[in-house]
Parts: C-alpha cells; structure tokens; sequence
C-alpha cells in the first residue's frame, strides 16, 4: 500500500506571481519527505497540487506512474491532514471517521466501516470518543481524529500540512513521535509539511527544502544540517543564525580565514581548506564551527566575552574578536565563565561552510587524499571538540 | 528504510531532464466546466426573465401595438410620442419632486437613526427592529394603511390638526398635502433601509479613530464632520444611488395611496408606465416609456456597482 | 469617584445624571418605534372596531366593543383561497431561490472559473433593477410565453427576480466557511456537488435562513408584478386580493384594515423569530429597496 510520487517541472502562478517555479521532486515509496520552508515558500502550493485541490500551470504530477494532472482530488487516492483539522462540525467523531468510507465510488458496507472505526479508534485512543462531536475535544484529541480520517482509507499517500502547529510543545513532541510510529507500521508515502525545522530534521527520511517557490535542497536531514546547498539553507536550519563572514582562506603563516583585516585561526583538521585559499567567499559559521582552546594552543585567536545564555545543558558564549566581528560558541554549563573574560578561540575546519558570495551556492572542497574524516566530518569535528573541551 | 542514493554530492540538484516537460492547462478544465453548470440556472434564469423581456420590449417599442398584434413598424415614433406627451412629461416632474423630496427625508433620517442607534445596546436593538417594521412588511399594506390614517374617514387628521383650526384639512386631495403624505409614506418605509445600510459603514469606521479623536479633545460635531462623514463616504453614496433607483421607479406608494391623484398630482414616472400600458394598454409606448426609464436606470445601477467594487477593493 | 456635596441625597451626581440620560434615551427609543409601529398598530386597532364605531368623531383610540365581524366577512369571501396562492408561491419560491441559489453561490464561493468576477458584478446589477421597469416588457413577454396568468408564471418571474439576491447572501456565507473543510471533502472522495450537499448546506444554516427570508417575503408581499402578471381570481394572490378589495370596498375600512393585519402578521412573526438573520443578511449588503 504504498508508492511514489514526482513533479516534473511543475510550476504554479497566483496571477503574476510565482508560487512555485518549476519542481522537480521524485518522493520514493514508503519514503517520509519533509517540505520545509518559511512561510509563502510554497510548501501548501505542492501539497495542493499533489492532493488535486490546485491546478498546475505547467509541468506533469505522477502518483505512480500515473500522471494525475487532470484527475479532481476525489480520483486520487490519497489522504490529508490539515493544519486547523477540518473535522466537520455537523458530524459526530463516528461520522467523520466515516466519511471518506461512505463517498461515492469507494462506498463500503456499513458493518466493514463499522470494524475499521473501531479498529482505528483503538489505535489512536479514540474508543470513548466517537459520539462526540468536534467541538467537545481537546485540540490534541481532535488532532488524533483528523489523522484517523486520513488512516482510514489505508490511502497510498498521506499528505500532512502542518498537523502539529496548533498544538502545545510537548503534545507537538509526542504526537511526532506518534506520527512516526505511524508511518513505520502502515508504511504508507507521507509528506509532510511544516516550518518547524526540529520536526523535519527528527521524523523524515528526506527533506525538502523552499524559498520563494524554489527547490533550495532536498536531501536527508543528516546532509541538510552538514552540508547545506546554499546560503539559504545554512541560514534557515540550526537553531540560531548562522553567521556569515566575507573574506577568504589564508594559508600564510598558517591556515586562518582572513575578514576584516583580521585572521582567524583554522585549527587543524582533516580537510582541504587550502585548496580554495585566496578565492573571495562567504563563510558560514554555526556554534559548533568556534570553539574555545588554551591560549597556547597552535591555532587560536584572542576574543572577548561579551554575553553568555544558558541553553539546557550547555552555556552559548557570545565572544567578541579584537576588529568587534561578534561570534558565537556552545560550551558545558560548568565552565566558569564570565563577561569581559579574555580567552582563545579558534575555527573548527570540518564545520565551516563555505558559499560563493555571487551565487550563495555552496563550495564543494577537493577531496583530501588518504584521508578518513571525510565520510562523517561532523563526527570527526565533534570528537576533537569533547576532546579540546576536556583539556581546557 | 534504505535512502536512495544521490548521486550528487549535495544531494540538492535533481537530475535535470533534457528537455523541460510541458503540461499546460486545457482551455477549459473539467472543474470549470462543472462550475458553469452549477451558474447554469442562474443565468438562463436571468436572460429569460430579465434580459429577454427587454429585448422585446425595445422590438415592440418600434411598433405600432394593438392589443399585442404588431401592426406596424413606427421607428422611434413612439418614443417621441411619450416624450412630448404631457401626460408623462407631468409625471416627470412630479417623479423629480417625490424622489428629490422622499432622498432628502430617508436619507437624514436614516443618518440620524444609524449615527443615534449605533451602539448594540438593547433598547438600541430594539428601536432598529421596530424602525424596520414597515421595511419588511408588504409596501401595498404600508401604503393601505396609510392612506386610511390620512384619510378623512379616519378623522384622524382633524382630531390631531382641529386645535389648530385646521379640522377640515384634507391631506390627499390637495395637490402639495398629497405630496408631502406620499413623500412621506416613502420616508416612514425605508428611513430604516437607508439606516442599515449606513450602520454597516458605520460600524466598519475603527472606534480608535473616535477614541483618539476624544483623547485629542475634539467635539461630537468635530469627530462626525472629519471622522465619521469622511470614511462614510462611499456608503452614502451607495445609500444614496439605491434610494434613487427605488424612488424614481417605485409605483406602489403612488398608486394605492393617492391613486396619482388629485389631477395627476402624485402621478410619478412608475405609475404612468403602468398606467400606459395596464389601463390604456398602448403596449407599444409602454414599452418605449419602459426603454427610456430603463436606460435611466442603467447610469443609476452602473454607479451602484462601481461604488460596490470600490468598497470591496478598500475593504475586501 | 468624588462623593456629592455632604447633606444632599445618598445618590452622587453624576449617577443621577447618568440614569437621567439613560432615561432620556429610552424614551426617544421608545419614540422612534411608536412612529415607525403607529400605521399598524392603528389599523390593527381599526379591524377590531365595530362599523359604527368607525364613523366616530373624534376616533378612538381602542375598539370599545372589538369585534371579529371584519374577518369573518373577508373568510366568508374566501380570502383563505388567496392565501393559499401566496404561501404557494412563496413555498415555491424558497426552494427554487435556495436550490439554483446555493448552486450558483458555491461554484462562485469555490471555483475559480473565467467569468466569475464579472458575474458578481452582474448579479449585483441585478439586485438593483427596480421591477417596475420591468413590468410592461415582461408583460408583452410573457403574454408570448402564455405564461400570463399563472402561478407557474409568477413562481418563475420571483425565482428569477430573488436569485441574485439569494445567490448574494449565499456566496457571502460560503465564504465564510473554512477552506479546508471543502478540502478535506474532496480529498475524502466526494465531488463538488457531493461536498456541496454533504458538507458545505448543513453548515450553511444562518445563510439559508437568511436568503430565504429575503426570499420569502418578497414572495408573501409582491404587489406589482403579481397585479400585472395576473388577472383571474384563479391565480389571485394576497396583495392583489387586498387591492382589490380596496376598490370593492372603497371606504370600508374596517375589512380593509382587516386583510392588511392578516398580510402583516406572518410577516411580523417571522421578522421577530428571524430578525437577526434578516439584519446580518442586510448588513451584508444584499437589500433590495
Ligand atoms: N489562493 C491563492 N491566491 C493567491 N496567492 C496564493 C494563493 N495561495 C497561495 N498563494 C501565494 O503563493 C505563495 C505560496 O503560498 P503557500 O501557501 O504555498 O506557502 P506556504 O509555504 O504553505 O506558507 P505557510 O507556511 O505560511 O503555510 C505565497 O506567496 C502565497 O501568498
Ligand atoms: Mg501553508
């Protein structure tokens, strides 16, 4: 009970404007695909377009290998979750769940429907539940019977546009989890649409994302995190802003990003910064891309701590650098740190991300010889970090 | 569940085909289709009973008509007919004093019942329901029941007027008083059309406008002259086309309250064409009479719907 | 909250003045409605008169002795046959006005289909048409159809004449209900008409309630196109029945007035069961003068 789903070049106006300019995007069977983006990105416009509820301008539309352009949403066979719910206020939870069982063309007996409410009732804590109508539910439990509605029909596809916005937190962290177990045992294609980027990059299996109505990446949230296409996307995920430097790498006297008549020193590393050294770019800098190291460590520059925030476990040091170029760390809580100290930072070379300041595109390095950190440099910046930690 | 590969090393760029595959939208797609048939009933609806009658009436207004039979074609014979006919010429005039007067009267008094009843308070509510009253009941009962209380049957008018030694007034038979009870009988019915229509506009105005306006000490005259009038702008001017196109066309006042009467006095444009065409059956003038009044109206209707698109476009 | 000077009244100033003031409000309120009820509450009071006491001087104020007497001649006169002609064609009206009207509103509300604008403006260019224009064409059109002297006749000219108007107030209520709940309609396997029928009416309540007020009150109270359109006694419906009798009657007003309570009261008691449906159906701009 599964199958694909691709856009071949679809584009959609709203008048003279673009809201979703050329897609392309194949969404394997039982795959969980993300569609992620701020808001007016065009997420909702490719779910309408998938669910037959917007027409496409251009472009083709395959549930299958079935091109699906001019069938109406009815002929589809696919399932969604709506944002608000849209349980139908004039039904009985009962009904609802009923609905997509009684409609024309895919019209069950009634003691079929009758077996398949109860089994999804029981599935999603729902039993007590079915002779009240919508407005006598809590907001997550009317959450639960939208989702009944769409699992109902054992649809191919389900579509989700942003279910758990209007939930609380930790009803939003549960009911992801549930979500999850969701797609691992009925194994259906899901989409699944939010602009909450800790949903995406903890349920999907890819994820895909927009701005402004274009396909900025789409990969696996692994590569999405580490490896962002673009400026955009660099920006968009992480959980604070990435900060964006113009200058470039500097081998001379040892290896450092040159900006504002500054150096800032690279500590050593497993990558081939040099070989883009000298060439204009855009560094992007995330926490984990600075660190702090002993004065005396080979590659460290001096900064000023300017603020400090606690952030659960760990403190975020806001460090200020000799030209004023305001950086940004994550350090264990327990370091005793405070502000207007003095201290060492360097730059961590497997974090750093580096854009073409003309395109915004990402700069892909050569390949390092006879080396081994390439394949999970995270790791390897990671490991080298608990290990600068523990020294200093 | 194993992740496909990607081939590329960013995995953002999917594979790009040679060439862009095109779908473009049929001329009519299977939701449009449907659409017109939901508009369908609609619009054959309108074109018969609307659009179509006009359509004859303007072919039999170019004929001579004896009782239905075209008998000849007379050109625009009729319409000069009509036009210098003193009958409908008279019409006119009166038709001019009854609607300037019955604008004038519905319109301030619609204003002060929308600016005074503004507020959603009970007795508010309760004044506006009853001000409706005659809006909602039949206007041939209004006008009845109107015409009895001017009546000299009623004695009404000479019971209330007596004191003042006008006990003998009789209202609908002379020509001024017969007038003023009919612009009357039009104020009395639709003040409270006018008031709703003003009390949507009104209550579209933001009350911080009035609030900083009292902050900044400015009187109740003050704040309806700058604040309130200006942004009532457009629905006076829709109030104000409505009113029109009812008072110049309306029939019913005239006919059951006065008849017309005395000596065509009361006799307005509505009641002469129905006159022509019902009493005298000149179809063929009737239906000229019709055309003219019609195409009056049309300025009337296009400036209501320009005012309408104007009000959507500030306030969609 | 400054207390009044000491030794006056327990009351404060200025809350005697405020109830002053509220006082002064109610009774305007009071007022306006008395202006605006008087002609009905006159002739109500005039039915109840006996024939005598219509001819008083000065007239009083209430019937003395009411009596029944005038409404008992007009259903003596078989005014009930006329009132079964208008709740027909009423009935017949609504359902038209609600059936084409809800069609026509929700392709209008919900597709998006070339044309649609310029409908809207169309529709509310006809809302304005005043019918008396329309009379005598419609009469020489009609009387081609031989459709002339028919409730089938008249029952077509209302539904045409009302639905605009229903299609109007309809097309604004569909507005109003959530996109998604069509959305999840279609997606859950049911056609436009089906989700029209199956989930878009039974939350349109208030809109059709609304419409079909508008409706069925133009329908209970046409005068004109009824007078014109029809002429046997056949077809004859409650405002013609009435201005005939004002002809046949002439001065008597006491079955006069009679016949006008017994058009008013449906209406009254509808507009008081319904009236806030009728105000927020007016408000939304659809009122016909
Ligand atoms: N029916 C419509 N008519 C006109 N423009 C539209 C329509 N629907 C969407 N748009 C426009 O298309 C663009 C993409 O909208 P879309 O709803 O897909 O954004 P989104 O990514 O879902 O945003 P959000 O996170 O706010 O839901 C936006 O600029 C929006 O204004
Ligand atoms: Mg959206």
């Amino acid at each position: 009970m599964t199958t694909s789903v691709q856009f071949r070049g679809v584009t959609k106006r709203f008048g003279s404007a673009e809201a979703l300019s050329a897609l392309d995007l194949k969404v394997e069977p039982g795959e969980f695909v993300s569609l992620l983006g701020p808001s007016g990105s065009g997420k909702s416009t490719t779910l309408g377009l998938l669910a037959g509820l917007i027409e496409a301008d251009e472009g083709e539309i395959l549930i299958g290998d079935r091109i699906v352009n001019d069938i109406g949403p009815e002929g589809r066979d696919i399932a969604m979750v709506f944002q608000n719910y849209a349980l139908y206020p004039h039904m009985t939870v009962f009904e609802n769940l009923a609905f997509p069982l009684r409609a024309r063309g895919r019209r069950r007996p009634e003691s079929e429907i009758e077996s398949r409410i109860a089994a999804v009732a029981h599935a999603l804590g729902l039993p007590d539940l079915l002779h009240r109508y919508p407005r006598e539910l809590s907001g997550g439990q009317q959450q639960r019977v939208a989702l009944g509605r769409a699992m109902i029909r054992e649809p191919k596809v389900f579509l989700l546009d942003e279910p758990l916005s209007n939930l609380d937190a930790r009803l939003r962290i549960r009911m992801r989890h549930d979500i999850k177990a969701l797609h691992a045992a009925i194994g259906s294609t899901i989409i699944y649409v939010t602009h909450d980027q800790a949903e995406a990059l903890s349920m999907s299996s890819r994820i895909a994302i927009f701005d402004k109505g274009k396909l900025q990446q789409y990969a696996s949230p692994f590569e999405i995190y580490n490896r962002p296409a673009n400026i955009f996307v660099a920006n968009f995920v992480g959980e604070r802003e990435t900060l964006f430097l113009d200058g470039a790498i500097a081998t001379d006297p040892a290896l450092c990003f040159r900006c504002r008549d500054e150096a800032l020193a690279i500590r050593p590393g497993a990558t081939n910064l040099g070989a883009v050294a000298g060439r204009p770019l855009k560094l992007g800098l995330r926490t984990e891309a600075v660190e702090l190291v002993p004065a005396d460590a080979p590659a460290a520059f001096p900064v000023t701590v300017s603020q400090i925030e606690l952030a659960g476990p760990d403190i975020i040091v806001y460090a200020t650098t000799g030209t004023g170029i305001e950086l940004c760390c994550r350090v264990p809580a327990n370091r005793p740190i405070a502000r207007g100290d003095r201290l060492h930072a360097a730059l961590v070379p497997e974090a750093l991300h580096l854009f073409d300041p003309e395109t915004g595109a990402a700069i892909a390095l050569p390949a390092l010889e006879n080396s081994q950190g390439r394949r999970e440099p995270a790791a390897a910046a990671f490991a080298y970090k608990d290990a600068v930690q523990r020294t200093a | 569940m194993a992740l496909p590969e990607t081939a590329d090393y960013w995995g953002s760029r999917p594979p790009q085909p040679l060439v862009m595959p095109r779908r473009r939208r049929p001329l009519l797609s299977a939701d449009e289709i449907r659409a017109y048939g939901f508009v369908a009933p609609l619009v054959v609806l309108e074109i018969l009973f609307v659009v179509t009658p006009l359509v004859i009436g303007f072919y039999y207004s170019l004929h001579r008509v004896d009782y239905f039979e075209l008998t000849s074609f007379r050109g625009f014979d009729n319409y000069w007919r009509v036009l210098t006919s003193p009958m409908v010429l008279a019409s006119l005039a009166a038709t001019a004093i009854f609607a300037i007067g019955a604008l004038i009267l519905t319109l301030s008094v619609g204003l002060s019942l929308a600016l005074y009843l503004e507020q959603d308070t009970r007795w508010n509510i309760f004044a506006r329901a009853a001000a409706l009253v005659p809006y909602v009941i039949s206007m041939l009962v209004g006008s009845l029941l109107l015409r009895w209380i001017f009546s000299t049957d009623s004695g009404l008018v000479a019971a209330a007027l007596g004191p003042f030694g006008l006990g003998d007034t009789t209202i609908l038979a002379d020509p001024t008083a017969a007038m003023g009870a009919l612009i009357f009988n039009a104020g009395w019915r639709d003040s409270a059309f006018a008031m709703i229509l003003l009390l949507a506009g009104l209550k579209s105005i933001p009350p911080q406008l009035h609030a900083a306006a009292r902050v900044d000490g400015a009187s109740a005259w003050y704040r309806f002259r700058h604040v309130t009038l200006p942004l009532m702008r457009i629905p006076i001017l829709i109030a104000v086309v409505r009113l029109l196109i009812h008072f110049v066309n309306v029939l019913t006042f005239a006919l059951v309250l006065t008849g017309g009467g005395p000596n065509g006095a009361t006799q307005t444009m509505g009641l002469a064409m129905y006159r022509l065409g019902f009493l005298d059956a000149r179809i063929g003038e009737a239906n000229a009479l019709a055309i003219l009044v019609f195409l009056f109206n049309i300025v009337l209707i296009a400036i209501n719907v320009v005012l309408f698109s104007e009000r959507r476009r500030a306030a969609p | 909250m400054r207390p009044d000077s000491p030794g006056k009244a327990a009351i404060p100033l200025w809350k005697r003045r405020q109830r002053m003031r509220a006082l002064v409000r109610r009774a305007i309120n009071l007022a306006i409605a008395l202006v605006a009820l008087f002609p009905i509450l006159w002739g109500l009071s005039t039915s109840f008169k006996t024939t005598p006491e219509l001819a008083t001087f000065p007239p009083t104020l209430l019937p003395a002795h009411p009596t029944l007497e005038h409404y008992a001649l007009l259903f003596r006169t078989g005014i009930e046959r006329y009132m079964l002609n208008s709740v027909f064609l009423s009935a017949a009206t609504v359902i038209g006005c609600l059936a084409f009207g809800s069609l026509a509103a929700y392709a209008m509300a919900r597709v998006k289909f070339r044309g649609g604008n310029t409908l809207l403006l169309v529709i509310v260019a006809l809302m304005s048409i005043p019918l008396p224009s329309l009379l005598v064409p419609t009469f020489t059109f009609l009387a081609q159809l031989g459709l002339l002297d028919s409730l089938t006749g008249l029952a077509l000219l209302y539904i045409a004449y009302q639905l605009p108007i229903a299609v109007w107030v309809l097309y604004g209520y569909f507005l109003t209900i959530p996109i998604e709940l069509e959305h999840a309609a279609r997606v859950d396997g049911y056609s436009r008409f089906a989700t029209l029928r199956k989930v878009i009416l039974p939350l349109s309540g208030p809109g059709l309630v609304a419409a079909g007020l508008f409706v069925v009150t133009f329908a209970w109270n046409d005068f004109v196109v009824a007078v014109a359109m029809t002429s046997s006694d056949a077809v004859r419906t409650l405002p013609v029945a009435i201005y005939g009798y004002l002809g046949f009657y002439g001065r008597e007003w006491g079955p006069l007035t009679a016949s006008a309570i017994l058009s008013t009261i449906p209406v009254i008691v509808v507009f008081i069961v319904f009236q806030r449906f009728f105000l927020g159906g007016m408000t939304s701009g659809g009122v016909k003068s």
